[in-house]
């Protein structure tokens, strides 16, 4: 079988950005910022689940951790989101970005490059964070169960959708600065959406202008859910725990799906929006 | 090597490249000339892929850049005025990327081969950020020769290089060209074009208005070559015996000093110095002025623009003779 001479230039170059960019995450601080933030993160809820147990006498939970693992994930995982949304943004406002373009570079090998070494990058605060929760399990005697191994692998999943997410952001911003209002205005309307959806789907009476509100915010929560990434976090989290087959195979098919449909936009908007920097 | 058969750019109501045909020979280096906002970083950009032309095609290689661009651009080494570098990186980490990208083979060989060429070896571990503009320049350079390409594109190469920095590169250029490779050059600093370049292509207004090589520019450009003579003393029998010549289309006098303006491409200087020594002139010094390049490329934008402008625009009534 003859290999595809331009699919193994776009490998090659796809894995010199990767390589490149990895290195760059592990050197800078702001994955061991969020690192740290994640445990802190974690370990308060560890301590709130301690306080339970001490008012209740028991914790009515499957797994004690599983708070812990959510909050520091989803930590983990906006931060991926945040760092990706910089990513291109960064590239293409200081002009790096077109020089890589004059050479065997292209959108594809590009964004898959970054996409890869974000992932990397998340894999690598992996082995720290079940190390953490371990920890804090054998401290509390909370315990450590398989479950939550598999929980932080789904994580992984559900940090793929992020990061997704966030390049297909970057991809269409010319600054930093326009890529970190677009991540928080899209971030603060999926909140708002699901918020206001939570706030009127709870009042008693629901009629009229405020009845067709509700219905009109809950249709939107409902979207929200499907394109959310963070819900396919909750999603993943939530099936380890249950260990349902079902929910396991969901758990993992519609991340994937989610996160290459992503990354094809995120293609595509690096070829339409140009490599150029804004004021060229 | 390079061949744009109507390449055109148009952004929304302004056309930065009309219906540009140019043709760069294997080998050679082709000087693109042209005042700013001519169209010239439109048009390697185009070549580049980097913006797509609104018409017109690019062949490069003998392939259409639309077939492969991939493969082209692998083959292809780019310098543009600025470097956009990232400035946390060593100058090391930094090409290690792009042989990485590329796939150079001996990589840490290259890039300290290239790096001592030019000058840059002592600061191969600094980060770049610390780095001059003339540096940077370098950088971009080693860079873009790092995979050996047979094209080099380079866009201003010896901006905001110091005389030693400029000559280094012009040297690099040429040793590079010597080698074999083809290079397109662009540049405002028309001396360093006009020590480089074999050909070269005049840009105004988006439009080719010249192309070829310098000679043939200033044969197209001056039908009349200027001598300046200088006489032992004035001598108005000898003015009004060039005057009566049928090649001399003007003479000039300024005291001893005369300027004499001749047709046609056949060197007269034998035949103006029989003339003035019949007349009883006795010369001291005879030159032919030559146009430089620059005034080569003035007359032809103020060709171009006056062309353009239209008849009753005043710039029309005072342009050069563009033939």
């Amino acid at each position: 079988m003859t290999r595809d001479p331009r699919l193994a230039l776009r490998v090659r170059a796809a894995r010199a950005i990767a390589s490149r960019e990895l290195r760059e995450l592990l050197r800078t601080p702001d994955l061991y910022v969020a690192l740290g933030v994640a445990l802190t993160a974690a370990s308060l809820a560890v301590r709130s689940v301690l306080a339970e147990v001490a008012q209740e006498g028991l914790v009515a939970r499957a797994s004690p951790l599983y708070l812990p693992l959510f909050v520091a994930t989803v930590v983990l995982a906006f931060s991926a989101a945040t760092t990706s949304a910089v990513s291109i943004a960064r590239e293409r406002e200081s002009g790096t970005l077109e020089v890589l373009f004059y050479g065997p570079v292209d959108a594809a090998s590009y964004v898959v490059g970054k996409y890869v070494a974000q992932l990397l990058a998340y894999l690598a605060l992996c082995a720290p964070l079940a190390i953490s929760l371990a920890t804090y399990g054998w401290v509390t005697n909370l315990g450590f169960s398989a479950d939550l191994l598999t929980g932080i692998a789904l994580s992984v999943l559900a940090a793929a959708c992020t990061i997704a997410f966030g390049l297909l952001l970057s991809s269409v911003c010319g600054s930093i600065r326009d890529a970190i209002l677009l991540l928080v205005g899209v971030g603060l309307l999926l909140l708002g959406v699901q918020g206001g959806s939570w706030l009127l789907a709870g009042l008693p009476q629901r009629e009229g202008a405020l009845g067709v509100a509700a219905e009109t915010l809950a249709a939107a929560d409902r979207v929200v859910t499907l394109v959310s990434p963070y819900s396919y976090l909750d999603r993943g989290l939530q099936a380890a725990l249950l260990g349902d087959a079902a929910a396991y195979a969901i758990a993992f098919a519609s991340p994937l799906i989610y996160a290459a449909l992503l990354l094809g936009g995120a293609i595509w908007s690096v070829e339409w929006r140009g490599v150029r920097r804004n004021e060229e | 090597m390079i061949e744009t058969e109507a390449l055109t750019k148009r952004y929304r109501d302004v056309t930065a490249v009309t219906a540009l045909d140019l043709h760069v020979e294997a080998g050679e280096i082709y000087g693109f000339l042209g005042p700013n906002g001519a169209g010239k970083t439109t048009t390697i950009l185009m070549l580049l892929g980097i913006v797509a032309p609104t018409s017109g095609k690019i062949r490069m290689f003998g392939r259409e850049l639309d077939s492969d661009a991939f493969a082209i651009k692998r083959k292809v080494g780019v310098v543009c005025e600025i470097q956009f570098l990232y400035p946390h990186m060593t100058a090391e980490e930094y090409l290690g990327f792009f042989a990485e990208l590329y796939d150079v083979p001996g990589a840490r060989r290259r890039i300290f081969e290239l790096t001592e060429a030019l000058g840059l070896q002592d600061r191969l571990r600094s980060a770049v950020r610390g780095y001059s503009r003339g540096m940077q320049q370098k950088l971009g350079l080693a860079r873009a020769l790092l995979h050996d390409p047979p094209l080099l594109i380079l866009d201003e190469p010896v901006s905001g290089l110091d005389p030693v920095g400029t000559r280094e590169v012009r040297e690099l250029v040429l040793a590079e060209n010597a080698r074999g490779k083809t290079v397109f050059i662009s540049s405002h600093v028309l001396s360093e074009i006009e020590r480089t370049a074999h050909r070269v292509g005049v840009l105004c207004q988006g439009s080719l208005v010249a192309e070829g090589s310098l000679a043939d520019l200033r044969r197209r450009l001056e039908a009349t070559v200027r001598l300046e003579v200088e006489l032992q003393s004035s001598s108005p029998t000898a003015v009004a015996a060039l005057e009566t010549l049928p090649f001399v289309s003007e003479v000039r006098a300024e005291g001893r000093r005369l300027q004499v303006r001749v047709w046609g491409e056949r060197d007269h200087r034998a035949d103006v110095f029989a003339a003035l020594a019949g007349a009883g002139g006795v010369i001291v010094g005879m030159r032919a002025q030559e146009m430089s390049l620059e005034d080569a490329f003035l007359a032809l934008a103020t060709s171009h623009e006056s062309r353009v402008a239209g008849p009753e625009s005043p710039a029309a009534s005072s342009g050069a003779r563009d033939s």
